[in-house]
C-alpha cells in the first residue's frame, strides 16, 4: 500500500465539511460527526475523548489559519481523516502564532500505525502550509473542488 | 564377598540379547548408583568422584562382582571413548595466555614433581624388593617401573574436583597445566624405564628403541590432535548451532580415539590436544560446545570413574607389595610435594603455588593403570621368583595404590583449592546474571517525558542524554508509551512539526516492559526475544508506574565489572546475596 499521504486513500469528499461553528467546540464536535461517519471509526466517544484530551495537552492549531486535531485510537485500523472549512475563522482556537483559524483536518489512525501516522501529519502540514493550496481550498466553489485541490497536489 | 557375574543369572543361548542386557544392565547401574553415591559422598564433603569409584568397587571385581574382567573388556571401548571426552574437556582449559606466562614455572615444577615421584618410589621400592628377593637387577627394573608410573597425575579426577569446586585462580591454572602435561613425562619415564628394565633383566630391548615408541606415541597423538582440532574448526566456523557442534564434535573426538588406538598412539594426549588447539585458536566459536560437552560429559564421567572402581581388583597380595605400596604412596606424595616445592620456589612462583600444589597432584587413575598393564607386555617373561612374574606384581601394586590414592587424592585437590582460597572463585557471567534481578542493574532515576511537552522539547532531551528510550508519563506520573530514536526518525526531518507536535503525539506503546523484582535473566531473554536493548521498568505494585531503564549494554558492563569483584574476593556461596553493584 503506498503511504497514507496519498489523501485520495484516507479522504472522501463526503467527509469535506462547511463548518458553520464559530467556537472551538462546536466546530470540533461537528468534524467528530463527520468523522465518526467512517466506516474505519468504531467507537465515536472513543474518538471524541481522545480528540478533546489531545486538545488539553497542547493546542492542535499549528498556525496561518490550520489546525490538525489529530488522535491514535486502538479501535481504528486504517487511517482516515476529515476536513472543515470555516465560514467564518474561528478566534477562540489558540493556535500557536494566535491567529484564527480557517481550515481544519481533523485525522485519527490505529495506535499500531505509528510511522505512517506521523507522515500522514506532516505530509498534510506541508501540503496546507503553501499559502495558494489554502487560498484554493478557502475559495473553492464546493467540496468536490476542494476535494480535488487536495488530493491532486504533491500527493 | 560373593562374586556372581551378571552372565550367570542370563540365558546363554540367546548371546547377543544378553551381550547387550548386560552392558545396558551395567551402564544404568553404574550411572544411577555412581549418581547417588556421588550424591552422598558430596553430603559428607567428600569430592563426589570418590563417591562414583567407590560404587565402582562395589559393584565390580573387589565387591559384588557384578562387572567382572569379561564384563569391563566388552566395556574397554567407552572407556576410551570417556577418556577422549575427558581429554578433549582438559584440553580446553589450557588457554595459551596461561601458557606464555608461567611457561617457566609449569615446566621447573613438572619436573620437580614428577621426578621427585620418580626418584622416591623408584628408589623406595627397588630397595624393598631388594630386602625381599636380594636381586638387584630385578629390584632395579622394578623400582624404575614403578617410579615411571609414580610420576603420573590423573587429570580427570583432578579437573573434575577443581569443576565441582569451582575454583579459580592462579594455583587452579597451574594444577590443570600441571596434570595435563605430566602423563606425557610419565610415558616418558616409562619408556627409558622400561627399556632400560628388558635390558638389566636380560631381555632384548634397547632404551634407543623404547624411547622412539614413545616419542612416535606422544608426538603422533600431539599431532592427530591438532589435525583433529583444525578439522573441527573449520566446521565450527560454518555451524552456529551448539547441538549440531557437539555432535560434530563428538564424531570427530571418536575418529581421533580410533585412530589413536590403531596407530598405538597416547589417546588422552590427543584429545587434550585438539581440545587445546581448538580453545585458543577459536575461543569465541568453541566457547559453546566447551559448555555443551561439559554437560554431555556428565554421565560419561560417571561410568568412567565407575567402571575405573569395578576393574580394580586387589585379590591376594603378599605382604612385601603391601610394603612397595604403602612405600609408593607416601613416597609419591612426599615426592611431588618436595619437587612442586623446589619447582615452584627455583621460579618464583606464586606463595600459594609453592605451598599448596604439590597436595593437588596424588591422585592417579587411568594412566597408571594403563602403564602398568603395558608393563606386562613388555615384562611378562620376568620372574621374581618361580611361578611370580614382575608383571603381575606391578599390575597388583598400582592397582592398590590406584584404589588408595584415587579415594584420598580428590580430597586432597579439593584441600589444596581451599587452602589456596580459590574455591567457589570460578563464577560466570550466568552465576552474577542468575544472582540479580532487574532492580539491581536498571537505570533507577530515567528521566522521564511528559505527554505534553512539545517534540522539540524531548528532541533536545535525545540529543543531551545518552539513553534512546524514554517513558512518557501522563499528568498521574502513569506511563503513557515510550518515545525512542526511532520513533521519532519519521518526523527528524520535518522541523516544522516539532513545535506543534508533543510527546504523545510521537510515542509508541510500551509493548515490551518488565517489573523491577523480575529475574534478570528473564527481563535479558525477554530483550533479546524483541531485539531490543532498552526496556521501561515498571514498579511491581503499579505496572503503569516507569521506575527504571535496563539498558543492555550498562547490564554488561555492570556483569563484567562484578564478575571481577567476585573472582578477586570471597567465594560464590556467600556472594549469592551480595546485590551490591
Amino acid at each position: 500500500m503506498t503511504p497514507a499521504s496519498n489523501l485520495s486513500q484516507i479522504l472522501s469528499s463526503e467527509r469535506i465539511v462547511v463548518l458553520e461553528a464559530r467556537h472551538k467546540r462546536q466546530a470540533l464536535e461537528a468534524l467528530i460527526e463527520s468523522l465518526s461517519g467512517a466506516e474505519e471509526v468504531k467507537d465515536r466517544e472513543e474518538l471524541s475523548k481522545g480528540i478533546f484530551y489531545r486538545e488539553e495537552l497542547m493546542s492542535t492549531g499549528i498556525g496561518m489559519g490550520i489546525a490538525v486535531p489529530h488522535v491514535r485510537l486502538a479501535s481504528i485500523d486504517r487511517p482516515v481523516m476529515c476536513v472543515g472549512i470555516c465560514r467564518s475563522p474561528i478566534l477562540d482556537y489558540g493556535s500557536l502564532d494566535n491567529k484564527p483559524v480557517s481550515l481544519i483536518f481533523m485525522i485519527a489512525a490505529g495506535k499500531n500505525q505509528h510511522a505512517e501516522y506521523l507522515r500522514l501529519l506532516s505530509s498534510i502540514s506541508a501540503k496546507v502550509k503553501q499559502s495558494e493550496v489554502r487560498d484554493a481550498i478557502l475559495t473553492a466553489p464546493d467540496v468536490e473542488t476542494a476535494y480535488r485541490i487536495l488530493t491532486e497536489n504533491g500527493s | 564377598m560373593s562374586k556372581r557375574p551378571i552372565e550367570s543369572l542370563q540365558k546363554t543361548d540367546h548371546n547377543v540379547e544378553t551381550v547387550e542386557f548386560d552392558v545396558l544392565f551395567i551402564l544404568g547401574v553404574s550411572i544411577s548408583c555412581g549418581l547417588a553415591g556421588a550424591w552422598f559422598f558430596q553430603r559428607l564433603r567428600i569430592p563426589q568422584v570418590v563417591g562414583y569409584i567407590v560404587i565402582g568397587l562395589i559393584v565390580g571385581q573387589s565387591g559384588f562382582g557384578l562387572i567382572d574382567h569379561a564384563t569391563a573388556a566388552k566395556l574397554q571401548p567407552f572407556t576410551l571413548f570417556a577418556l577422549g571426552i575427558i581429554g578433549f574437556l582438559v584440553g580446553g582449559e589450557l588457554r595459551s595466555e596461561s601458557f606464555r606466562k608461567y611457561a617457566r614455572q609449569f615446566m621447573a615444577i613438572l619436573l620437580g614433581e614428577g621426578l621427585g615421584a620418580f626418584f622416591l618410589v623408584g628408589t623406595g621400592s627397588a630397595l624393598i624388593m631388594y630386602f625381599a628377593f636380594h636381586n638387584f637387577t630385578i629390584a632395579l627394573a622394578s623400582g624404575i617401573v614403578f617410579g615411571a608410573i609414580a610420576s603420573a597425575t590423573d587429570p580427570a579426577s583432578t579437573v573434575d574436583v577443581l569443576w565441582e569446586n569451582r575454583s579459580y585462580g592462579v594455583l587452579t591454572t597451574s594444577l590443570t597445566a600441571i596434570v595435563a602435561l605430566d602423563d606425557a613425562l610419565a610415558m616418558t619415564l616409562y619408556g627409558l624405564g622400561t627399556g632400560l628394565a628388558e635390558i638389566l633383566t636380560g631381555q632384548s630391548g634397547s632404551i634407543g628403541k623404547e624411547v622412539g615408541k614413545v616419542v612416535l606415541s606422544l608426538g603422533g597423538a600431539v599431532l592427530l590432535g591438532i589435525l583433529c582440532a583444525m578439522v573441527l574448526w573449520v566446521l565450527l566456523r560454518k555451524i552456529h548451532q551448539p547441538e549440531k557442534s557437539l555432535a560434530f564434535a563428538v564424531g570427530i573426538i571418536l575418529l581421533l580415539i580410533s585412530v589413536s588406538a590403531y596407530l598405538d598412539l597416547d589417546v588422552i594426549l590427543a584429545s587434550m590436544t585438539l581440545g587445546c588447539v581448538l580453545v585458543n585458536t577459536s575461543p569465541r566459536r568453541s566457547a559453546d560446545l566447551f559448555k555443551i560437552m561439559r554437560s554431555f560429559s556428565i554421565p560419561i564421567y560417571v561410568l568412567f570413574f565407575v567402571l575405573a572402581g569395578a576393574r580394580l581388583g586387589l585379590g591376594q597380595m603378599p605382604g612385601w607389595l603391601w610394603m612397595i605400596v604403602l612405600l609408593y604412596v607416601f613416597g609419591r606424595g612426599i615426592g611431588k610435594i618436595a619437587g612442586t616445592w623446589i619447582g615452584a620456589r627455583c621460579t618464583h612462583s606464586e606463595p600459594v603455588v609453592q605451598r599448596y600444589l604439590g597436595l593437588g597432584l596424588f591422585a592417579q587413575g587411568g594412566v597408571a593403570i594403563g602403564l602398568s598393564i603395558v608393563a606386562t607386555h613388555h615384562l611378562q617373561d620376568i620372574e621374581i621368583t618361580p611361578g611370580l612374574a614382575l608383571a603381575d606384581t606391578i599390575v597388583s601394586g598400582v592397582a592398590a595404590t590406584t584404589l588408595i590414592l584415587q579415594l584420598t587424592g580428590p580430597a586432597l585437590v579439593k584441600l589444596s583449592v581451599k587452602l589456596a582460597g580459590e574455591a567457589g572463585r570460578n563464577i560466570t557471567i550466568d552465576d552474577v546474571i542468575d544472582s540479580w534481578t532487574v532492580a539491581d542493574v536498571m537505570d533507577p532515576q530515567p528521566m522521564l517525558i511528559q505527554e505534553h511537552e512539545p517534540v522539540s522539547r524531548a528532541i533536545e532531551t535525545f540529543i543531551s542524554n545518552d539513553p534512546f528510550l524514554y517513558p512518557v508519563v501522563d499528568r498521574e506520573g502513569k506511563m503513557a508509551g515510550v518515545l525512542t530514536f526511532e520513533g521519532l526518525q519519521n518526523i527528524l526531518l520535518d522541523q516544522d512539526s516539532w513545535a506543534w507536535l508533543v510527546a504523545s503525539d510521537v510515542m509508541t506503546t510500551a509493548k515490551d516492559k518488565a517489573r523491577a523484582s523480575l529475574p534478570l535473566r528473564e527481563a535479558i531473554e525477554q530483550m533479546r526475544e524483541v531485539n531490543i536493548d532498552e526496556m521501561p521498568i515498571v514498579n511491581d505494585e503499579d505496572q503503569d508506574r516507569p521506575v527504571g531503564i535496563l539498558n543492555l549494554g550498562r547490564v554488561r558492563k555492570q556483569l563484567d565489572n562484578e564478575l571481577i569483584q567476585r573472582r578477586q574476593s570471597t567465594p560464590v556461596k556467600a556472594q549469592k546475596t551480595d546485590k551490591s553493584k
